[in-house]
């Protein structure tokens, strides 16, 4: 099967060389989005957290200066009416031309959604994600108003008379609880785990597509990683050095690199856990700002050759993972470089290994 | 703060605005509201980028198209056409509600007006979730404009344990471009309404009336506001029925009549909000007064449609309808909605004959006040 290559959009010209806090440049969005969409990316991640800008509103004007660049909008349950989200949705999906795809978010922690004043635990908001996408799908295909009293939302004649584009939005579902992994396999098309060893991730891929076939059900992996390609290795070992180099600069004034997601968040434990395993795990898998920024970021990193790194990469679609969401350190020339060399390597390898497969 | 004074200056400049579909859809040639329009949406923002109109509405309800995309969109295409977009509290998360507006301020260089619709029908808000009365959904979108207010303000993030909202720690990184704000649009006829109004508005906007009418409502709203120390401005959306001649001008008004009427049984209505919005009432009831009022108030397409659309219309040529246009700004109108019927050639034609005439009026108007 043909894999899907995401990558991740940023309000700012930001990464960990040279960050920037608070700035929100809709010129380089556009530049940005349009890079990607030249470099041959299939789908870009807009992320959402609770002091973020927007990324609904971001992705109608992205919508207008790309056309094919899928979205995959980060999107919080809780905070917006269902039946109102759905017609958002909808209205994306018909202003990009069918191009709008939704990722459940559910286990940020506590502390970030009692900011946007939702006081339930984790595994309460996870239940009630899955009703929310339940909504989410019957209002997409609704031919008539409807009226819906489930265990945490309630209405009367809810409706959308624009539609989808797509004959479903496509749903991207995280999280690796076991509550999060029995229901999202029950309603993901697509299940998002982050970077891992590739033994780790592909007993995390068995964990969830188990799952799913209980209800007889098969969908996608997608694997966030972080990438650094160089012309030799050594090359790509030494820009590893120079961005860790560069965090540890910036921290030594005090400020901090990463999202504090608070005491005790499960997320941020596992990061930590990760980077106490090694500096570089399997072959290339490099946790050196992953351990600097103490599990704040989902750094984990690929450091190689296109050529390498693709290879690595290989070893995840064998194991299931389907699309991978690519992040450099380096945002638009990292950008242009993966489009240069890594894309075009890693669809060649995908395509060749199905024509294996047969 | 900025604000209109009949009395004093400096008095902003008049704004005049325009209305956004996302089809072309008309009354005399009806689309369903089913139908999305990306090329139509991008062919009217520049239309009125182009003909000089300030913003365009973005209009929202219960089962309509979302309108945050649409405006990210029309920021997207457009150089200088600001919007307001019409949002009704209750639905997202306050704290959210603030982000989406400030990245949407920025997403159009600060040229975003929010336009806060509280909902008349009971009903209509039940299909969203909504199970409050009218009473509370107006002291809850009180609530919502502090909020929203005090999220795109603070540099530090926000506690909040109020009647209809709490959250702890709720905050933006992201601020308006507009330094005081994305200015707050206000809607809503009935007496809990008016009192939000007095004390929340930026703008309070209403829905078309005579002369008469609209000076008996600045007149109620404006000294409530005054005595909380606020001076909102006033914006009434109305129609133009636009001629070469006077005769001209009436002669299009009947032969729109009949269209309309022959279309009448395709047209959608919100027969729900039309039921329980003392708007609409007020338009019904405007309707019964007559065929033609003042000088060239026409009430031919509100007497067909009942209280279910806002249409009342100026008809006459160019030089009338900016006079009768002034006779709203003397009264205390400092803002507009104009439009025609045909969402093209009316757009085109009311940008180019009336907004000049219409601004350069107004500037005498306000040069005169300040010589004397």
């Amino acid at each position: 099967m043909p894999c899907e290559i995401v990558g991740l959009h940023f309000f700012a010209d930001s990464s960990e060389l040279h960050p920037l806090k608070g700035v929100f440049d809709p010129a380089f969005i556009r530049d940005y989005a349009v890079a990607h969409e030249e470099a041959g990316f299939d789908r870009i991640l807009i992320g959402q957290t609770a002091v973020w800008p927007d990324g609904l509103a971001t992705a109608g004007h992205v919508a207008a200066v790309t056309s094919t660049l899928k979205f995959m909008v980060a999107h919080r349950p809780g905070f917006i009416a269902p039946t109102m989200a759905a017609r958002m949705f909808a209205t994306l999906d018909q202003i990009s031309g069918g191009r709008a795809g939704v990722h459940i978010i559910t286990g940020a922690s506590d502390v970030e959604t009692q900011a946007d004043g939702d006081f339930l635990t984790k595994d309460e908001r996870y239940r009630r994600s899955r009703e929310y996408v339940d909504i989410l799908r019957a209002m997409w295909t609704g031919e008539a108003p409807f009226d819906f009293e489930g265990d945490w939302y309630r209405f009367n004649g809810g409706f959308a008379l624009v539609k989808p584009v797509q004959p479903s939005i496509p749903i991207f579902w995280g999280g690796s609880s076991d509550l999060a992994v029995a229901l999202g396999a029950e309603v993901a098309d697509v299940y998002a785990v982050g970077p891992a060893p590739v033994a780790d991730t592909a007993a995390h891929v068995a964990r969830f597509k188990a799952e799913a076939a209980k209800s007889g059900r098969n969908p996608g992996i997608s694997m966030s990683m972080r990438v650094i390609v160089g012309d030799t290795e050594d090359a790509a070992w030494a820009k590893a050095q120079a961005i860790l180099d560069s965090v540890t600069r910036f921290q030594s004034s005090g400020a901090k690199i990463g999202r504090d997601k608070g005491e005790g968040d499960a997320g941020t434990k596992a990061l930590v856990a990760l980077a106490e395993r090694g500096d570089c795990l399997d072959e290339r898998l490099w946790t050196g700002i992953t351990k600097a920024t103490e599990g704040r970021l989902h750094a984990a990193a690929l450091v190689g050759t296109a050529d390498q790194v693709s290879d690595a990469l290989m070893a995840y679609y064998r194991v299931g993972v389907d699309r991978f969401l690519l992040n450099g350190f380096d945002t638009i020339h990292d950008v242009r470089l993966f489009g240069r060399e890594l894309i075009p390597m890693i669809r060649a390898k995908v395509a060749a290994a199905d024509a294996v497969a047969g | 703060m900025k604000g209109h004074q009949i009395s004093g200056v400096p008095v902003m400049p008049v704004e005049i605005n325009g209305l956004l579909h996302h089809n072309l859809s008309s009354e005399t040639q009806p689309i369903p509201s089913s139908h999305y329009d990306v090329e139509a949406i991008r062919h009217l923002a520049r239309l009125h980028d182009e003909g000089g109109y300030d913003r365009v509405l973005i209009a929202n309800a219960a089962v309509m198209p979302d309108n945050i995309s649409v405006a990210g969109h029309v920021g997207a295409v457009t150089e200088r056409l600001g919007v307001m977009l019409a949002h009704r509290p209750g639905f997202i998360a306050p704290t959210m509600a603030a982000r989406m507006l400030a990245t949407l301020d920025h997403l159009m260089g600060g040229r975003l007006a929010v336009h806060i619709i509280t909902g008349a029908s009971d009903i209509e808000m039940q299909a969203d979730g909504d199970y409050l009365s009218k009473e509370e959904r107006y002291a809850r979108s009180a609530e919502y404009i502090d909020i929203l207010r005090a999220i795109w303000s603070s540099d530090t993030p926000v506690d909040h344990e109020g009647e209809y909202f709490r959250f702890r720690g709720g905050f933006a990184e992201i601020k308006p471009v507009q330094k005081s704000g994305v200015p707050v649009y206000f809607g809503g006829m009935s007496p809990a309404a008016l009192k939000v109004a007095a004390r929340s508005a930026d703008t309070f906007a209403t829905l078309s009336d005579t002369v008469a009418g609209m000076k008996q409502l600045v007149e109620t709203v404006q000294p409530a506001a005054a005595a909380l120390g606020r001076a909102p401005n006033f914006l009434m959306s109305i129609r133009i029925v636009l001629g070469d001649s006077e005769a001209d001008a009436w002669r299009r008004a009947d032969i729109l009549r009949g269209q309309i009427a022959a279309a009448m049984p395709n047209l959608e209505s919100n027969k729900l909000a039309a039921a329980a919005a003392s708007g609409f009432q007020r338009t019904a009831e405007l309707a019964e007064r007559g065929d033609r009022l003042e000088k060239c108030f026409w009430n031919g397409i509100n007497q067909l449609r009942g209280g279910q659309s806002n249409s009342g219309t100026l008809v006459g040529d160019a030089d009338q309808i900016v006079d009768a246009l002034m006779d709203y700004y003397d009264v205390g109108v400092n803002a507009f909605i104009l439009r025609g019927f045909d969402p093209v050639d009316d757009t085109v034609r009311i940008g180019r004959e009336i907004l000049p005439a219409l601004r350069k009026r107004v500037a005498e108007r306000d040069a005169e006040r300040e010589v004397a």
